[in-house]
């Protein structure tokens, strides 16, 4: 049986662990953390029944350098990671070159009074401002959130959180008014049905790949 | 369809339904999943028992932590070796509803394979008689 400050120790022991558990992927996260913290409570409960509380010490070190070369090896996908976002962010420009060129073709079809380039890179004359800073900062967004996505880019979720942000901020940043709102309405969706495309062609080519079984445990 | 590897048969519904499983490409086994298998060989088991099996089967000198045993069953899980078990065999017991894993067929093939390999090369330093006296100095006066 233990004391009430055995307890207390290793309940303290099992919330410092909670939070060391965070740094694994969330994939790995979601499907095993629930067990490792069975695993780690009942080891550390047996090894305080048998050994005493002093003997938390080395079972905290076993486990930190446990912890250690498992983060590390769970994310050994650094390299993948480090693609993915060279990926994301010649995505991103491809993008936004391809919805600048949609703009300029909109505004040739459809332009007012102005041609296409003076309305690109000049003045708006209602907004103010020129549709090259719209571009500009939809840019910005894109790659800080392409960049946040990838980063945990073997997440599902995240993924798809992060399109779903990227198309908010995208559709916020690109419509300042609805003074053209067939162009900026069309460019939201244009930049957001590339975005989609391109993050499904790059989910459906990472995930296939299987885990080397003789990379385990060495 | 059958595909003879040492005295096992692998069936045409492996083949089809999970691919071709290759015992041989397995191995070697690095000892963190062979002593999880050979764990898991006498029956389910869950993740602190297979850590605690482990540790008795090597005489404490194989610790599993936390981390290596569930990185190691989630790439077995992927590689088929192991599955994971549907029923809790002591439900009444085991309030924390813990899940429990056994070996598979092919996990359990890849165990036999990798056991003879480490007997052959068990046999071959008895035949040299490397138990019972220091090793690895070169040049070593006899």
């Amino acid at each position: 049986m233990l004391s009430p400050f055995e307890q207390r120790l290793l309940r303290c022991m099992c919330k410092i662990y909670g939070v060391m558990l965070l740094v694994y992927p969330c994939s790995f996260r979601r499907g095993y953390s629930r067990e490792m913290m069975l695993v780690f409570r009942n080891g550390a409960r047996d090894v305080v029944q048998n050994s005493g509380s002093w003997a938390l010490l080395p079972f905290s070190l076993h486990i930190l350098c446990d912890w250690l070369m498992t983060v590390l090896f769970e994310r050994d996908d650094m390299e993948i990671m480090r693609k993915a976002l060279v990926a994301a962010v010649r995505d991103t420009c491809c993008i936004t070159v391809a919805v600048s060129c949609f703009v300029v073709v909109a505004y040739m079809l459809f332009g007012r009074d102005d041609n296409a380039l003076k309305l690109l890179f000049l003045r708006f004359a209602f907004e103010q401002m020129p549709v090259s800073v719209f571009v500009a900062q939809g840019t910005v967004t894109l790659l800080a959130v392409s960049g946040a996505v990838s980063a945990v880019g073997v997440d599902m979720v995240a993924v798809l959180g992060g399109l779903g942000l990227m198309w908010l901020s995208g559709s916020m940043v690109m419509r300042p008014v609805s003074y053209y709102a067939f162009d900026v309405g069309a460019v939201g969706v244009l930049q957001s049905a590339l975005t989609v495309a391109l993050f499904s062609w790059r989910l459906l080519k990472r995930y296939p790949s299987q885990p080397s079984l003789n990379a385990v445990g060495k | 369809m059958t595909n003879r590897t040492g005295s096992l048969t692998i069936s045409a519904t492996d083949v089809v339904m999970n691919g071709p499983k290759n015992v041989e490409a397995m191995l070697p086994l690095t000892p963190a999943v062979f002593h999880i298998l050979l764990a898991l060989s006498d029956g389910e088991r869950h993740g602190y028992a297979i850590m605690r099996d482990v540790a008795a089967h090597t005489n404490g000198s194989l610790q599993l932590g936390p981390g290596t045993l569930y990185g190691c069953l989630k790439r077995m899980l992927a590689a088929r070796l192991i599955e994971e078990a549907d029923e809790r065999p002591d439900r009444e017991l085991d309030n924390e509803r813990r899940r429990y894993y056994r070996i598979t067929d092919f996990g359990a093939r890849t165990l036999r394979a990798e056991a003879e390999r480490l007997a052959v090369a068990v046999s071959a330093a008895q035949a040299k008689r490397l138990f019972g006296r220091k090793v690895g100095l070169v040049g070593v006066k006899r």
